[in-house]
């Protein structure tokens, strides 16, 4: 298991799906998962700190598990199958006994910033559909990169502006 | 508290918002209560017996309840201040009948997780009597008086005009 923390909550300005980005606590390794917008809601509002006026529905069930005398000891993304992510909620009952809850990622999450307890996500998921960003490319790279532009600016024939 | 159930849920065609409407159980009052689109839908899904591929944020609570062993007793919308619905969901931890747990939620919420356990829903009379609405009935037939606004309408119009535009 690869403790995550959440990076980052993103929107697609074109569809009504948010993204979520985990990222790996000791390494620079993100996960990104599709979520829907009121779980993004939830998950945003808390992360922000922003006092709603009335319990959201994650608001809720952390109150309910709360006033049963359970805690929540730690959420973990545990599989990925036909393109949906899959979580568990392990929960402690007051009894001392540990149960595991099947949830969607988003829920797991919105809970998880709420109780503040541990992200986790199983080492298989993470190691195929992590993400770890570009290294740093050298200046000879940068200069090929941007041989595109030179070409273009090349092209250019600066004399024809003043004629509009 | 008088024991309601759901009539109807509608959508708004001009917001993101969606009205349940409550109906007494053994009257005629109605309670229209608006509630956000992902709790509408949550609520309409399930009366539809449609089983989402993953749990929904209302079945993995409900799905929490049960793995803790709390049954949820009723729910109550209890209170209506400033324009705004309360409501509390009352749970009983097995094997202490005595106990009571209550839980502060949105009607929405409480409404959808009672559809999930199958609990009854109840409203406070107060609330009832303050935001309930009764049907007008139909068959009945309306007075000069009622009809009215249309007599001013339909006699303030030039049908003359009518031709002119064309």
């Amino acid at each position: 298991m690869i403790e995550v923390k959440v990076d980052s909550v993103r929107v697609n300005l074109v569809g009504t799906h948010r993204v979520v980005i985990l990222k790996e606590l000791h390494s620079e390794r993100y996960l990104p998962i599709w979520i829907g917008q009121a779980e993004a809601e939830s998950i945003t509002l808390q992360l922000t700190n922003t006092k709603v006026p009335r319990p959201l529905t994650h608001d809720l069930i952390v109150d309910a598990i709360r006033a049963l005398g359970a805690t929540v000891r730690y959420v973990l993304v545990n599989d990925l199958r036909d393109e949906t992510f899959y979580a568990r909620i392990v929960l402690r009952t007051r009894d001392g006994k540990d149960l595991s809850i099947d949830s969607r990622p988003s829920d797991a999450i919105a809970i998880a910033v709420r109780v503040g307890c541990s992200i986790y996500v199983d080492d298989d998921v993470m190691a195929q559909h992590g993400h770890e960003p570009e290294e740093e490319s050298t200046e000879e790279q940068q200069e090929e990169d941007l041989g595109a532009f030179k070409d273009f600016l090349s092209t250019l024939d600066l004399d024809d502006l003043d004629k509009k | 508290m008088v024991e309601m159930l759901i009539e109807s849920i509608r959508v708004s065609l001009m917001t993101n918002s969606q009205v349940i409407i409550l109906r007494e159980m053994e009257g005629k009052r109605r309670l229209p209560i608006f509630v956000g689109k992902p709790e509408g839908d949550a609520i309409t899904l399930h009366l539809n017996g449609i089983t989402a591929p993953r749990p929904l944020t209302h079945d993995l609570a409900a799905s929490i309840l049960k793995s803790l062993e709390a049954d949820v007793n009723h729910v109550v919308i209890n209170d209506l201040r400033k324009q705004h619905f309360y409501a509390i969901i009352v749970l009983q931890p097995s094997g202490d009948e005595e106990a009571e747990i209550t839980l502060d939620a949105r009607p929405s919420d409480a409404i959808a997780i009672a559809v999930r356990v199958g609990c009854p829903i109840f409203v406070a009379e107060h609330v009832l009597e303050e935001a309930g609405v009764e049907p007008v009935e139909l068959g009945s037939t309306p007075s000069k008086e009622d009809l009215g606004a249309f007599s001013d309408f339909i006699s303030s119009l030039d049908l003359s005009d009518l031709d002119k535009d064309k």
